[in-house]
């Protein structure tokens, strides 16, 4: 009994005490993480022996070696590939107008993580500094030296304005943002496209002009903006009690895992016009869109898939109690719920999916990487493969690292975990 | 909707009839013939040892089990494969789970009104007027918008039965409500379901808790092995079980 009561005695006094304070400084951070014995202090300085080994060339090379002005020169080529150069502004008014809307977003949805905003500026400024760098050593070479400026100016503009309707308008430009993402896309490819060959504003730009990584961007945007709504009807096909629904969704969801992407490609490109009649000339870049777009479905339903089943039954059985149809419980109780548990795995099939559009350059499309190869074809630029592909690599980092950022803001503002 | 109406204020037809009510789970026979008249305004307390088919009768009432034999007549509806009866029938009956079963991603508010928006189609106004009325009623208006996570079990349990009401059901189905709550939460659940019994709901209740039965329910109903093995109101269950498996079950839990 005494031994009982003591027991609980303590238990009580120790919740009374504060907490421990840690204390952190820079040297005790380095005493505790790298010397914290005599082992890990020698293993410390080895890996400091070799990361300066392998580095040193690296820097060497990056700072007095590589010719990096081959970047600026080809900025253009690198971003919109052939696409007229007179009408390249109006592919810097869809990038201002995904300026405004990532404002706009930014205020009305993720309010209170004004920390995001810094985060995600810095980056953008750190990834355009290098070739700021690049273009300060070109004095007297024929650049339109505005073009980067005037660019950066338009997107902290468009991003200040969508920010300032968001704080004006208040809750109510909630839907505004929805609504503005809804119809940004056929927005910006209408105006990629243009109108019609003779139009005096804006003539047509055939999709074969169409290049570099504004192509990566918008097949891959489109491949997941419609191949999520598609997994989602293969993943509830799948679990479909009609059997005709499930068979077909299993076929397709495993044949188009089964193959690789590079002969989805080929298919797309080669088999599709063997087999229509001649009249009828599917757009080369619609054929691989469509292409993307299944191969991004099938892996989307398999994610979506997984979601539905970590739902408990009891959630099914609740919504059939309240005599809700299937299709509004699948709508308001189990899809957002299935939805919002698989977030993790989108963002991972949106970065894979982001970087797998580099496969367009076997089926002869001038995306990112082929325009990169291309330029060191040029007698101008031989011997700048190194340059060229850095900077690929940095463009597809920041690209995808941009997608697991916003999708770790995006799990937040789900508050994914907390429920 | 008039017609039945009509039936269910002569008094003499039961809201509900199960007659030879058979079920198997693949090769095991989970009911094995119940018969079961309620009428309105009967409070029932069905018990049994786990196993013995009692929260699986329930559910087939409002069609979560399907029966495979026999016929299940709610409010003068038959609970066919006809999709449209099922969900007439389950717009009349309100569920309780013993796991409460909330919608995690909604907060109380919008699980109260989820259902009356989309099957009654009422307007946002009506339904969260009337929601803010059951919470009310169940104690705990100031939870309205928080999440059921931040709620305690009673709590959930709660906002889950006036998620049932809202539909403004005529029947009410309990699967062992308090059976996953802890001791002193039980209670608070327990009077919700007093008052709502006293307010004359029809409701059947699957239920260990003794006290419960003996001051609340109008009849209890033994079920053992698929099986209603004895009923009657609970002064003859208490006090002069005719079964030996009554007798050898309520010895052990009354203890």
């Amino acid at each position: 009994m005494t031994i009982n009561v003591t027991g609980i005695d303590k238990e009580i006094r120790s919740d009374m005490l504060p907490p421990p304070i840690e204390r952190y400084t820079v040297l005790g951070w380095i005493v505790k993480n790298l010397f914290s014995s005599w082992y890990n202090g020698i293993l410390t300085f080895v890996a400091i022996g070799i990361v300066f080994a392998i580095g040193r060339p690296a820097i060497i090379w990056a700072f007095s070696q590589a010719r990096w002005v081959v970047i600026p020169f080809n900025m253009a080529n690198l971003m919109v590939g052939v696409y007229p150069r007179e009408e390249i502004w109006r592919v810097w008014s869809v990038v201002y107008l995904i300026a405004g809307l990532v404002g706009l977003t930014w205020r009305t949805q993720f309010r209170g993580h004004s920390r995001g905003v810094i985060v995600f500026a810095l980056m953008i400024l750190l990834g355009i500094l290098p070739i700021n760098l690049a273009f300060m050593g070109m004095d007297g070479e024929t650049i339109r030296t505005t073009t980067l400026p005037r660019g950066m100016a338009g997107v902290g503009i468009g991003g200040l304005f969508g920010i300032l309707v968001g704080q004006v308008g208040g809750d109510r430009m909630k839907r505004l943002s929805t609504y503005g993402w809804l119809w940004f896309y056929p927005v910006a490819i209408f105006l990629i496209r243009g109108i019609s060959q003779d139009h005096s504003i804006m003539p047509l730009v055939k999709t074969s002009q169409w290049g570099g990584l504004m192509l990566n961007t918008i097949v891959s945007s489109t491949a997941l903006v419609l191949g999520l709504p598609i997994g989602i009807v293969f993943a509830l096909g799948r679990r479909s009690q009609l059997p005709v629904f499930r068979t077909v969704s299993i076929v397709f969801i495993e044949f188009i895992r089964g193959v690789p992407l590079i002969t989805i490609l080929f298919t797309a490109q080669v088999m599709i016009p063997l087999f229509l009649p001649e009249e009828i000339r599917i757009d080369n870049l619609i054929r691989a869109m469509i292409g993307v777009t299944l191969f991004a479905a099938a892996y989307v339903a398999e994610i979506v898939r997984g979601g539905l089943q970590a739902i408990p039954r009891g959630q099914y059985e609740a919504s059939d109690a309240l005599a809700l149809t299937k299709a509004d419980g699948l709508r308001y109780i189990i899809l957002p719920q299935a939805l919002r548990t698989t977030i993790p795995m989108m963002v991972n099939q949106a970065i894979g999916l982001s970087k797998d559009t580099s496969l367009l350059k076997i089926v002869a499309m001038m995306e990112l990487l082929s325009m990169a190869q291309m330029l060191t074809a040029n007698p101008d630029y031989i011997g700048t493969q190194r340059e060229l592909l850095t900077f690929v690599m940095v463009v597809f980092w920041l690209v995808t690292y941009m997608l697991a950022y916003a999708g770790r803001r995006l799990e937040l503002a789900q508050e994914l975990g907390k429920r | 909707m008039n017609k039945n109406n009509v039936h269910e204020s002569d008094g003499n037809n039961p809201i509900i009839a199960a007659r030879d009510v058979h079920k198997w789970f693949g090769q095991f026979h989970a009911l094995r013939g119940i018969d079961m008249e309620v009428h309105k305004s009967e409070k029932i307390v069905i018990f049994g040892p786990s196993g013995s088919g009692k929260s699986t009768f329930i559910r087939t009432i409002n069609r979560l089990e399907e029966h495979q034999r026999g016929e299940i007549v709610v409010d003068g509806i038959e609970l066919t494969h006809d999709v449209k009866n099922i969900a007439a029938i389950r717009q009349e009956i309100g569920m309780v789970f013993q796991a409460f079963n909330l919608f995690p991603h909604l907060t109380v508010l919008s699980n109260i009104t989820l259902a009356p928006l989309h099957v009654r189609k009422w307007s946002k106004e009506q339904a969260e007027e009337s929601a803010m009325q059951l919470l009310d009623r169940v104690g705990i208006p100031e939870q309205a918008d928080k999440y059921p996570g931040q709620l305690s079990g009673g709590q959930q349990q709660r906002v889950a039965i006036a998620r049932a009401l809202a539909m403004q059901p005529k029947i009410m189905l309990f699967d062992e409500p308090t059976s996953a709550l802890d001791p002193e939460m039980i209670k608070e659940v327990l009077d919700v379901m007093t008052e709502l019994a006293e307010s004359g709901m029809t409701m059947l209740v699957v239920t260990h808790e003794m006290g419960f039965a003996r001051e609340v329910c109008d009849r209890m109903v033994f079920f053992d092995e698929g099986q209603v093995v004895e009923e009657g109101t609970p002064q003859q269950l208490f006090e002069n079980p005719q079964s030996e498996r009554t007798k050898l079950f309520l010895s052990q839990i009354l203890h």
